[in-house]
């Protein structure tokens, strides 16, 4: 095996366990001085073997948290959390300013899973969802929503070989459509969503056009995130076969989070680059075919004008 | 060609000549004896009259009666049209006894109009008493009979055609084709035996029978008889003079039929390959002379020998005798002739039957390429390809109905047609059936397909959603593919076969009862309550999901996903079930299934197929060619060991996933544009046709197909369109200089170990997501091109790989996207990776593993981006793992083979460019660059061939390796062949003197300069000329591998004796050879 490859001499580590407890052979220095010290793969290596120490080696292993080795650094700190459980957090805290994108994710994701969440763990949470990597905004941001649903629009399935026809459309109305900005970022909490929300502090607003230009100043001019609802007399159940309904974004600026009549439907959230991206959302099991449908979108917008700023369209697709 | 000629039946009339009563006025018996019924002879003084008294008749229209100097007075009637559209016939009174109760002739003597009121006339009636002329669900029309003309739509042509009503039914028969000649008189008769049997004569010579066995005699009913028209009807009046029309009780001696001759194929083959063996024709012959016929005897000269059967003295009865036809003749046309001679009265007759039949070489090795569509073989001889799609599931319907395989039936007569000339043209053919298609979507299948669907979880049936894994439906896929057998399988033109293609796109979880009984007893409990979708559960969804993204092996939501992809689904079950259907007994009948890796990756994808095979669209990035087909290979790791792959090129693109809007300035449109500005599907540009080609066969691969012939050749707009011109010129020529020279060899190449894998974690794709589908749109397929960028050459592994067969073989081992893991997957990474095997990984790895290289997952398919990845790679793996081919540049794609101790490198041109086919939008670059590179062949020492210029190149020993100059056109590929040893010579020996019908063993070896047999695969043009200097079989393209080839010349009986020439040319370095034997 491995007749082509050239492997750094490492001194090996011998890791026996033993009635539960790790017994540590070899020479931890030397191996501590490559996983430091040394390039490339024999780095990791042994930054690996002395991860996998757990803690008899912990010290060592909050040294390599700090190395400039990203792949160490991302290892180090998920043991460190292993190891020492809430005791990480200033470690992880650490890593959220990490000038890696690949470390501020890894502290994210473990900050994600802490469990208990306590108020030091939100805080940090919160900050992440902040963070310039749309990523690490992501993974952080899933702490605070409960709103997931997993379902690949026909456009963009990989197995999806065929052409995609669509056999009824109605352009969503231009008009008709209220707007709430959402400073506190807790509209999903309070339920904005909700098919019989009261919404006499909502402002009118057209779509196709950016909430910047489409509402008085104001009120238009914020980055962050705004809710749109409108109610709309969906077409009946087209006759023939079809494949997905979908509601078809020709772009929205940002991001775009949508329920139909008080169910989440889906997300399309993909940072900044999707403001001129068009995206369907799939709503085919909540549709009600023939009667009025009350459509919720949350727009999350991080620079400049945001919004609907393009049309939309209820698309049944074959 | 003629193939028409499959059977011939006709008689050598020479028994009876002497008596021709029609010919004259009936007088006495003949026209008023007991078993005429009714007869007009259109007389003066009579003309209306019949002379039996009963039936005299009345003038319709412009119908009259005119005299005639040959039978003294005759009707004339006139067809209808769209002035005259009147009845123009005669017709008697209704309620008149006229129709036998047992055998009857109708006769009359009939003289077509040379100017017709309508030209275009069709149909026309001699006698009518029926009105409809087929079977109606009322039986008072299935009375009677009718007996008219139906002449072609040129008019050069005419058929006699006549219906008897049973009471029941109406049964009909047709004549065999004969001449519409206006201004002459013919007898035309019609006999029926009241038995089933009926037969029409011209002039008294016999045109044609037909045998409904059992049937009985025609039922009178009570309309009238109606002569030059139809009864009941203004439409299908015969423009025509009649004479002497006669309805007579039973079957003049004169009307008696021939004996007949009928050579027949049982399986209507008229094409076979030399040597093929067990055959045997049947000779029937059937005496219809209504007399016996003594000392038979049947005399039959296939064209290679003479059999000759005593067949004694032969009444009125029908014997077929089986006759063995020898196919070890050398390859020509045939014709066989089967003579029977016997005493009829005091005389000896003749009578006889002809088959033309050819027999075919048997053709060398070959790689197919496979036209997967429709082709002339005009197309096909252009192209190279060597199979054309022939959709030959027809009978699903039937077959379901009848809940059993059908047997042979004439509803394959064309397709067997078509098959023996494809085998005369030395062509095959790819079969498709889709049963299971049909199943899902045709309206005909509503009703049978309910008690099949796939059930919600709420237990209600889903549309269109077809449960396959029913048993019934599973049966029914066999019965569809043993039909198909049974009516094409005994043609050896027959050599590929595609199962159902597609369906399984659209599959669902389905809660059947028995389904969710199924997976219980699998697994000991019921489907997971997290399961929705058969695209998995992801993680974020899963309460409590472990921290390190390693689930147990036994998961149970793992588990019922690894059941239902692993055939849980009924998908590879029912295409096994068409597989063991349609193969048969045929051991070269390779039954196959697409797309095979159009799903997650696990293995049974493919069922028990011989082959699997999968359709790429090359763009954006044309590397995913590769990738699809690497999948393919590591999913036939888990298939049955015959199982093999081939590899599919859509010559379509999707317009819309590879241009953008028009511009608005119409005179930026591309020719095409202008054109076909609405079309959908355009044609793939050639370079990456040839880019796509290049890396199929640097797989070891057993064939190569295309799909999209609409958009290959000019075709009819509005489909697959034709926009590109230059890509059929550029794949005949790769048929012609790289595919059929070389495809004998890329068939007998193993492939090189891979010392790089790249993991396609099923338990990811189930609960992280990244499955490819055989596409390049995730970060999964994205990186597989990297890793080709990077000269790494890697292997797909499944985890099912992993854990049943470790990761020992491999240096490398790269995970992308692998944010979960299974325990033991993620327990073998570990332990190899503590060996020293290197995990390369992106961010999205499994917290439970360290990777030791992490390359950031590619956002795109940008080839900027996927370079700059490779060029990471590269530099981070530089101290721990060096691959065994490199190049100066990553528009050089490499990848090895290898035999023995020689080295097959296949290195392509990605250099690429936006050109102005499709490039102006910025989406693909189609277009190819010229190329120079340097590649790197990490063994000390090497002879290095060009197999495409057939010649040796100079290589540089730097460093313990050889390095390669190669200069690459737009495109281009090379194979290069490095061997330890130069060729020395190529030597060809043949026995001095062979007999006819024995065989001449022909050792062709490729010796280095040692003199021992060359250690690799070496292409080989060899030509064998025969005597009379046309070519031998086996001429064509071969390989000797381990330097060695045994060609066994099977000489004919009847091949020309003298002096036979075989002629070697390796394909390496040109060298060549020759040498003579004599045929005595």
């Amino acid at each position: 095996m491995r007749s082509s490859m050239r492997i750094a001499s490492v001194s090996l580590v011998c890791i026996l366990v033993v009635c539960g407890q790790v017994v540590c052979g070899g020479d931890t220095a030397a191996l501590m001085k490559t996983a430091t010290e040394g390039k490339g793969v024999a780095r990791r290596r042994a930054a690996r073997k002395i991860i996998a120490m757990g803690a008899v080696a912990k010290a060592e292993i909050i040294t390599l948290t700090e190395a400039d080795d990203i792949v160490i650094k991302r290892a180090a700190l998920r043991r460190v959390v292993d190891i020492f459980g809430p005791g990480a957090l200033p470690a992880l805290k650490r890593a959220l300013a990490d000038s890696s994108a690949l470390v501020r994710l890894v502290a994210a994701e473990e900050l994600v899973n802490a469990k208990p969440r306590s108020k030091a763990v939100r805080g940090l949470l919160m900050a992440a969802t902040k963070d310039k990597d749309l990523a690490v905004r992501q993974v952080a941001a899933s702490a605070f929503w409960s709103f997931h649903r997993d379902v690949v629009p026909l456009r963009k399935r990989a197995d999806w070989d065929h052409a995609i026809e669509v056999v009824a459309r109605k352009p969503l109305p231009v008009t008709g459509w209220m707007f709430r900005t959402d400073p506190g970022q807790l509209g999903h909490v309070d339920g904005w969503f909700g098919p019989r929300l009261d919404e006499t502090r909502w402002h009118a607003i057209e779509v196709g056009k950016f909430w910047h230009d489409a509402l008085p100043k104001k009120v238009g001019h914020f980055e962050g995130i705004g809710w749109y609802r409108t109610t709309v007399l969906f077409p009946e159940k087209p006759a023939g076969e079809f494949h997905q309904v979908v509601l078809h974004f020709e772009a929205n600026d940002e991001s775009t989070w949508v329920w139909l009549n008080g169910t989440y439907a889906g997300q399309h959230d993909i940072g900044p680059s999707g403001w001129r991206t068009p995206c369907d959302i799939e709503i085919g099991p909540f549709v009600k075919w023939g009667q009025p449908n009350q459509i919720t979108v949350r727009i999350l917008n991080t620079a400049g004008a945001g919004g609907i700023w393009k049309p939309a369209e209820f698309q049944v697709l074959k | 060609m003629m193939l028409a000629c499959m059977v011939l039946g006709l008689s050598v009339g020479l028994a009876r000549a002497a008596e021709r009563p029609w010919e004259k006025l009936y007088t006495g018996a003949d026209a008023v004896g007991d078993k005429v019924v009714a007869l007009w002879q259109f007389q003066p003084g009579a003309e209306l009259e019949d002379r039996k008294g009963q039936a005299a008749l009345t003038l319709r229209g412009k119908a009259r009666i005119l005299k005639d100097e040959r039978f003294g007075g005759a009707l004339e009637s006139f067809c209808s049209g769209k002035d005259f559209d009147k009845p123009h016939g005669a017709s008697t009174q209704w309620k008149l006894d006229l129709t036998p109760t047992g055998a009857l002739t109708l006769e009359a003597w009939v003289k077509l109009k040379a100017d017709p009121s309508d030209p275009k006339w069709r149909s026309g009636y001699i006698i009518d008493k029926m009105y409809v002329p087929n079977t109606h669900e009322s039986s008072k029309y299935n009375k009677d009979y009718f007996f008219r003309i139906n002449r072609v739509a040129s008019g050069k042509t005419c058929v006699l055609h006549a219906g008897i009503g049973l009471g029941a039914e109406v049964i009909t028969f047709q004549s065999q084709s004969i001449p519409a000649t206006p201004g002459i008189w013919r007898h035309l008769a019609f006999t029926y035996d009241g038995k089933g049997t009926g037969m029409f004569f011209v002039d008294g010579d016999f045109v044609g029978r037909k045998d409904y066995p059992g049937k009985g005699p025609s039922v009178g009913g009570t309309r009238n008889v109606a002569l030059g028209e139809r009864c009941g009807s203004h439409h299908s009046g015969l423009p025509a003079y009649l004479a002497q029309v006669r309805i007579y009780a039973g079957i003049p001696d004169f009307l008696s039929g021939p004996v007949e001759v009928v050579v027949a194929h049982p399986h209507q083959r008229t094409v076979f390959e030399r040597l093929e063996k067990g055959h045997t024709l049947a000779v029937t012959v059937r005496n219809s002379t209504g007399r016996t016929v003594k000392d038979l005897l049947l005399d039959v000269d296939t064209g290679l020998e003479r059999i000759q059967k005593k067949l004694g003295d032969f009444g009125e009865e029908t014997r077929t005798v089986s006759v063995p036809l020898r196919c070890d003749g050398k390859a020509g046309a045939y014709a066989l002739t089967a003579t029977v001679t016997g005493n009829l009265g005091d005389r000896r007759a003749e009578w006889r039957g002809t088959l033309n039949w050819h027999l075919v070489n048997r053709l060398p090795t070959f790689m197919p390429v496979a036209m997967w569509g429709g082709a002339s073989f005009e197309q096909m001889e252009q192209c190279g390809f060597t199979h054309s799609l022939q959709w030959m599931d027809h009978v699903d319907m039937q077959a379901w109905k009848a809940g059993e395989p059908l047997g042979f039936i004439p509803r394959f007569d064309e397709t067997r047609t078509m098959l023996n000339e494809t085998l005369l043209r030395g062509l095959r053919v790819l079969g498709k059936m889709s049963p299971g298609g049909y199943f899902k979507h045709q309206k005909a299948y509503a009703k049978h397909r309910q008690p099949h669907l796939c059930q919600d979880v709420h237990g209600k049936p889903i549309e269109k959603a077809v449960d396959f894994a029913q048993p019934r439906v599973q049966q029914w896929g066999y019965d569809v593919g043993r039909s198909i057998f049974n009516n094409v399988g005994m043609f050896p033109a027959v050599d590929l076969f595609l199962t159902d293609s597609e369906f399984r796109d659209s599959g669902r979880v389905s809660y059947r009862p028995e389904i969710r009984a199924a997976f219980k007893k699998h697994a000991g409990y019921d489907i997971p309550k997290l399961v929705r979708a058969k695209t998995g559960v992801r993680h974020k969804e899963i309460p409590n999901f472990p921290r390190d993204r390693i689930v147990p092996d036994d998961d149970r939501i793992l588990t019922f996903y690894r059941w239902f992809w692993g055939g849980g689904d009924g998908y590879p079950g029912m295409i096994s079930r068409e597989r063991d259907g349609v193969k048969g007994d045929r051991e070269d009948l390779h039954p196959f299934w697409d797309p095979a890796v159009r799903c997650p990756s696990k293995w049974g994808s493919g069922g028990r197929t011989d082959i699997i095979s999968q359709w790429t669209y090359v763009y954006p990035d044309p590397l995913v060619m590769g990738m699809a087909t690497d999948e393919l290979f590591a999913m036939v790791k888990g298939g049955p060991e015959y199982q093999k792959v081939m590899k599919m090129t859509q010559v379509i693109w999707y317009r819309s996933g590879t241009t953008g809007p028009l511009p608005k300035d119409k005179s930026k449109w591309t020719e095409w544009e202008k054109r076909l500005p609405d079309t959908k599907f355009i044609t793939i540009p050639p370079d990456m046709l040839e880019i796509a080609l290049w890396q199929k066969i640097a797989r070891p691969i057993r064939g190569i197909q295309y799909h999209g012939s609409g958009s290959l050749w000019p075709s009819k707009p509005g489909g697959y369109d034709y926009t590109n011109s230059e890509t059929a010129p550029r794949l005949a020529k790769l048929t012609s200089t790289i595919i059929k020279p070389l495809g004998p060899m890329l068939l007998a190449v193993p492939d090189r170990p891979a010392k790089v894998a790249m993991l396609e974690s099923f338990t990811s794709q189930m609960f992280y997501g990244g499955a490819t589908s055989g596409s390049m749109r995730g970060p999964v397929g994205r990186m597989h091109a990297v890793l080709y960028r990077a000269h790494l050459q890697p292997e797909i592994v499944y985890d099912e790989t992993i854990q049943r067969d470790g990761l020992d073989p491999f240096d490398v081992l790269v995970a992308p996207y692998c944010g979960v893991l299974c325990e033991s997957v993620a327990r073998k990474i570990e332990v190899w990776q503590s060996r020293g095997g290197v995990l390369v990984a992106d961010e999205d790895l499994t917290p439970r593993l360290m990777p030791d290289i992490l390359i950031e997952k590619c956002g795109s398919s940008e080839k900027s981006e996927l370079v700059e990845k490779a060029r990471a790679l590269r530099a981070e793996l530089e101290t721990v793992y060096t691959p065994h081919g490199d190049a100066d540049t990553p528009d050089a794609i490499l990848r090895f083979r290898k035999y023995g101790s020689t080295d097959y490198l296949f290195a392509l041109n990605d250099r690429r460019t936006y050109g102005t086919y499709v490039g102006q939008y910025r989406r693909v670059m189609e277009k190819g660059q010229p190329l120079d590179a340097t590649l790197t062949v990490r063994r000390p020492r090497g002879v290095v061939y060009d197999l495409v210029a057939h010649k040796r190149v100079e290589a540089q020993a730097v460093s313990g390796a050889l390095q390669i100059a190669a200069s690459f056109g737009p495109g281009e590929g090379r194979l290069f062949m490095i061997t330890d040893h130069a060729i020395d010579k190529v030597s060809v020996t043949a026995p001095g003197r062979v007999a006819r019908s024995k065989r001449a063993t022909v050792e062709i070896t490729v010796a280095d300069t040692s003199g021992v047999a060359l250690d690799a695969v070496v292409p080989l043009r060899i030509d064998i000329v025969d005597a009379q200097g046309k070519a031998g079989e086996f001429s064509g393209w071969h390989a000797a591998k381990g330097g060695k080839l045994t060609l066994n010349l099977d000489i004919a009986p009847n091949d020309a004796p003298g002096a036979w020439t075989v002629r070697v040319r390796e394909l390496a370095s040109g060298k060549t050879a020759q040498t003579t034997f004599s045929v005595q």
